[in-house]
């Protein structure tokens, strides 16, 4: 019982921590989740504002750029159109002839001096410069005052923007061209039979292409002198509707794409195409675009995601543009200047992980909360109820075992001002009710237990009385047989009496005669008859008799004597069945009846003598079992007693109910007196014959037998009769039942069987078949 | 003079014993005694002694018997004998079962047992000369 109690505070303590650690693990989990949803639809927000602030910022730092190179060939132009429009008629040739050197390619460039660096006479230095005047070209003065110009113009602005782009150039139409480009005499290695006019930069620029005659940009191209992919910013500058150069800036892809690609937001990339569809630039189509030189048109490209993301900047005129297809953001914004879409695409994926982080941690922290929660409820949970819980187990057993003593409760937390302090008093007043209880009830249960006994006392005494009257019943019943069975002997001593004392007067009277009527030799012959009938022992029944009687007539007749049934009569009775002719010389005297008169009258006298003790005996036998069959032993001890002797009285009292109709067997093995108690077992017997003899009608075989079977003593009752039919089988042992007719039987009979067998450890085998009879075994321990 | 019989049924040897040697030492051989111990023997015996032309002139009886009780032996024997004088000896006997053989068996008398010689023949004399 204890180590259950044990195992199951254990495993109140692990419930509880199992069924909060489930519940707080189950809290956790919705948390992270609402947080996940929470941040994602946060980052969601902050996101759209984030690429919102940064597009417009990036959009106006972009801009910038373009703006300021715009800005420039504007100063550049208008400055060179001041200088050419205030010069004189002069033909600067000399200077001209200081600048460009005639090749033998027939190309006329600057000296390589001015790209590698010459000191000038104001002290500054001129570098990065290249030019190129093709190989047919006129050299008209105009074209040299152009040069000169564009020389100067070049050898100061150049350097001076030279942080913004990489280079500034002056093409005319008749394919001359100067350039500053540092660390790049594009000039100087442009082929000789080059016609620099027909670069789209240039093309783009006149006036068939260019009818606004604005600052543009070009696509994205190669520049095949120079070998770098680039865009070009190109101003037109007209005299009177005639082109008379184009000043160009050129943008190196390279740098456009540090600038533009390179940078940006982590996770987001950035693509700038023009309005036109074609791509300036795309971090994931520079293959592409270098294959195409430059000619890359989204809408021709097959890109479903990019034709998408085109379409929607088209159509849509939002700064931050959801796309729900490719589950992603992207920010537009307009670079002014070559008027480009810079497009930031952030793919919601990055919102994703970014919430997905964050969720971890609310999970991770969650986790490490549950621990320290779970750890710090087993704490609480061990100081403040499992070892309460154990100091009640303890007392309550200690009061189990009955022990109310102080020491039961002293552990329990009395002083606790909580429920558990409340139990603890409450506990503490029961267990002292408990104690006045069980004094009260340990007197009660005394006195109950000594009313209890007493009542058992009168039970028993009841039972005694009961088993008692209903063997006293019993020979009630018996009575009447055995009135018959005594006064049967008693008649018979009546009258073997009264023949007695009358047979031996007459006798007397007449031996005087006899002697005097017989001679010695008949004398001896009669002594010899009344020997001869006093020595007989054999006894005849009435039937054998008639049979002797029928011999001895025989006899006599053989003698020559007449019949006379009187003398044959007279032989029978004196106990001679045979050989009655021996008697000749007797039964041929003259005085022959008186002699067998006084012969027979003699032979009564012994016969009345035998027939008085036959009928005493008889008489004595039932006597003695009445006796022993009344006798109520109030010892209550056991005895050591003869079955066979028990069974004997019984059968001794059923005698003349038997006698009439029932053969009798009897089957008695030897087995050594056991301890009993013989006057209850002979009403065992009694109700067993007597049920016995009323199943059968005091007709067919009564069989009883003792026998040993293993260590019990068996006596079987067997009778011929009906049988018990098997729906009162179970019911003959219950007191009061009874198939006889009301006055007959008390219904006692079994019963008190079953309670006097049960008083000696013995047991009771029932066997019955309908019509064949019924067997009761009774087995007594030995 | 043909003989007469007087025949005693009892389950009892003592008692038919008893009866012989009463009624031997009152009547002597004035009768023929016949003794059976129960009722079928008795008819046996009736049956031959009429065969030989021989009287029973009295029957006395006892009761309880095995097989055939007294009364029931009577009325068979009044049925066939009716001349025969009927004496019932009993120690005990049912009032109904004695009525019965007055009734049917026109007895003569009922003698209880124990009983005295003196009653016994004052029975049979009064029964031989009614």
């Amino acid at each position: 019982m204890l180590p259950k109690m044990f195992q199951s505070q254990n495993s109140l303590t692990r419930t509880i921590i199992i069924k909060m650690g489930i519940r707080i693990a189950i809290i956790i989990i919705a948390v992270t989740l609402v947080s996940y949803w929470h941040i994602t639809s946060n980052l969601e927000l902050q996101v759209v504002e984030q690429l919102d602030k940064y597009i417009t910022e990036r959009g106006q730092r972009e801009s910038t750029l373009f703006q300021l190179v715009e800005e420039n060939q504007r100063v550049f132009k208008k400055e060179f159109l001041f200088r050419y429009q205030n010069l004189d008629d002069d033909d600067p040739l000399t200077r001209f002839n200081q600048l460009f050197e005639k090749r033998k390619d027939g190309t006329t460039r600057l000296y390589p001096k001015y790209f590698e660096g010459i000191q000038q006479a104001d002290g500054g230095i001129t570098q990065n410069l290249s030019g190129f005047i093709g190989q047919n070209v006129n050299i008209t003065a105009d074209i040299r005052r152009i040069l000169v110009i564009s020389y100067d113009m070049l050898n100061m602005y150049g350097p001076a923007w030279n942080h913004i782009a990489p280079n500034i150039y002056f093409t005319t139409p008749e394919n001359t061209d100067i350039i500053y480009w540092p660390g790049k005499a594009w000039d100087l290695e442009a082929p000789a039979d080059m016609d620099i006019t027909q670069e789209e930069w240039f093309d783009m620029s006149d006036a068939a292409h260019n009818p606004q005659r604005e600052t543009v940009w070009t696509g994205l191209y190669y520049d095949k002198v120079a070998k770098k992919w680039m865009v070009s910013c190109v101003t037109p500058i007209d005299i009177e509707g005639r082109q008379i150069a184009t000043v160009g800036t050129d943008i190196l892809l390279d740098d456009l794409f540090k600038r533009t690609l390179d940078v940006h937001l982590e996770g987001a990339y950035n693509i700038i195409f023009r309005e036109d569809g074609r791509i300036i630039a795309h971090p994931n189509k520079i293959k592409e675009l270098q294959k195409q030189e430059g000619l890359f048109k989204i809408l021709q490209s097959g890109d479903q995601h990019l034709i998408h993301i085109f379409k929607l900047v088209k159509e849509s005129k939002k700064v931050v543009i959801e796309n729900h297809q490719n589950n992603e953001y992207f920010a537009v914004t307009k670079i002014d200047g070559p008027d480009w879409y810079f497009v930031t695409v952030y793919p919601k994926s990055l919102l994703a992980n970014l919430a997905f982080d964050t969720a971890r941690f609310i999970l991770l922290l969650g986790i490490l909360s549950l621990f320290i929660e779970v750890t710090v409820l087993l704490l609480v949970l061990r100081r403040q109820v499992a070892q309460p819980l154990q100091d009640f187990l303890g007392a309550t057993q200690q009061i189990a075992a009955g022990n109310f003593n102080v020491e039961a409760t002293q552990n329990l937390p009395l002083s606790r001002r909580d429920e558990i302090g409340e139990l603890a008093q409450s506990f503490n007043s029961m267990a002292g009710q408990l104690k006045t209880s069980f004094d009260t009830l340990d007197g009660k249960v005394i006195e109950k237990t000594a009313q209890l006994n007493d009542k058992i006392e009168e039970l028993t005494q009841t039972r005694q009385e009961m088993i008692h009257s209903e063997k006293m019943a019993a020979l009630g019943q018996l009575v009447a047989g055995i009135a018959h069975e005594v006064n049967t002997p008693l008649g018979a001593i009546r009258s073997s009496a009264e023949s007695l004392s009358s047979g031996l007067k007459q006798t007397l009277e007449q031996l005087p005669k006899l002697f005097q009527v017989l001679t010695l030799e008949q004398q001896e012959k009669f002594f010899a008859l009344l020997e001869d009938s006093l020595q007989s022992k054999v006894t005849l029944t009435v039937k054998e008799k008639r049979a002797a009687k029928k011999t001895i007539a025989a006899e006599l007749k053989k003698s020559g004597i007449e019949k006379n049934r009187v003398l044959t009569d007279t032989f029978i009775s004196l106990g001679i069945y045979e050989h009655a002719d021996q008697y000749l010389s007797l039964l041929k005297h003259p005085h022959r009846d008186f002699i067998f008169e006084v012969a027979y009258q003699l032979s009564t006298l012994t016969r009345s003598t035998g027939n008085i003790k036959t009928a005493v005996d008889r008489a004595s036998k039932v006597i003695f079992a009445l006796k022993t069959f009344a006798r109520f032993d109030q010892s209550g001890d056991k005895t050591a007693s003869n079955l066979q002797d028990g069974l004997e009285t019984v059968l001794t009292l059923y005698y003349n109910q038997i006698k009439h109709g029932v053969d009798l067997i009897k089957e008695y093995e030897k087995i050594p007196p056991i301890q009993c108690y013989p006057d209850e077992l002979n009403q065992v017997w009694t109700n067993i014959v007597h049920n016995a003899l009323q199943a059968m009608e005091h007709k067919g075989t009564l069989k009883v037998a003792i026998s040993q079977r293993d260590s019990y003593a068996v006596v079987s009752i067997t009778d011929s009769g009906n049988g018990i039919p098997d729906d009162i089988k179970d019911q003959i042992f219950m007191p009061f039942f009874t198939t006889k007719a009301a006055g007959e039987g008390s219904g006692l009979g079994l019963d008190i069987v079953k309670k006097i067998v049960d008083k000696h450890d013995g047991k009771i085998e029932v066997e019955s078949e309908l019509g064949k009879g019924t067997s009761f075994s009774i087995l007594l321990p030995l | 003079m043909t003989e007469q019989v007087i025949l005693c049924v009892d389950d009892e040897e003592m008692v038919l014993n008893s009866l012989e040697m009463q009624l031997k030492d009152h009547f002597g051989d004035k009768y023929v005694y016949e003794f059976a111990e129960n009722a079928e023997d008795a008819l046996e015996i009736i049956e031959e002694l009429d065969e030989e032309g021989t009287d029973v002139l009295i029957i006395v009886s006892d009761w309880l018997m095995p097989g055939i009780k007294g009364d029931e032996f009577l009325i068979k024997v009044h049925e066939k004998f009716p001349k025969i004088v009927k004496v019932l000896l009993t120690g005990q006997a049912e009032q109904e079962a004695v009525d019965r053989a007055i009734n049917q068996a026109n007895l003569h008398r009922c003698i209880h047992k124990p009983w005295s010689a003196k009653e016994l023949v004052e029975t049979i004399q009064s029964g031989v000369t009614s």
